[in-house]
């Protein structure tokens, strides 16, 4: 998310809309709002109608796989203060490309809780629908 | 369950925005949308 705010510019120059999405309870959804001050709307799907329909999954080992420990133990070695879990922690997320004709051109569903796409290669997506690169 | 793939439509839906009224993806036809999927709020 830190991310995205930082090419916040940009997505606006590209005309994107961004939609945050999550099954967080609302309370949970507020103070995560406050802590990150995100500008992006943020929708709750405590259903997870919408997690399910974009094909993202739960998963218990790819949750907890020695990749990801290691992930979080290199971030407390390095002195970063790690959040308390709110909410399940085996729901995995992903980052969607929706063109203006509401046809999806990009589908990254997380292998597991730290891997997220280069905000780089959403941003090529994005600037290539900006300028029709795409048809 | 099959899932959507590049090329398709996307899944529309309806959720309710924090605070706000709620959004439907389709309405928001003609501009360009990157939906991120939160995992945990933590």
């Amino acid at each position: 998310m830190a991310q995205l705010r930082h090419f916040e510019a940009e997505l606006r120059r590209l005309d994107v809309q961004i939609l945050v999405i999550s099954f967080g309870a609302e309370f949970w959804a507020r103070a995560w709002l406050q802590e990150t001050g995100s500008p992006f709307p943020l929708l709750l799907d405590p259903e997870r109608s919408a997690y399910r329909a974009y094909g993202l999954e739960r998963s218990f080992v790819r949750v907890w796989s020695p990749k990801v420990m290691w992930h979080y133990t290199r971030r407390v070695l390095a002195g970063q203060k790690l959040q308390s879990i709110r909410g399940d922690p085996h729901q995995l997320g992903g980052d969607f490309v929706v063109d203006a004709q509401g046809v999806l051109r990009l589908a990254y569903r997380s292998k597991d809780p730290v891997d997220r796409p280069p905000v780089a290669e959403l941003l090529a997506v994005l600037s290539n629908l900006a300028t029709g690169a795409h048809r | 369950m099959t899932q959507a793939q590049p090329g398709q439509l996307a899944p529309d839906f309806t959720l309710a925005a924090l605070g706000g009224e709620a959004v439907t993806l389709s309405h928001g036809r003609g501009r360009p949308h990157l939906l991120v999927f939160l995992r945990h709020l933590g």
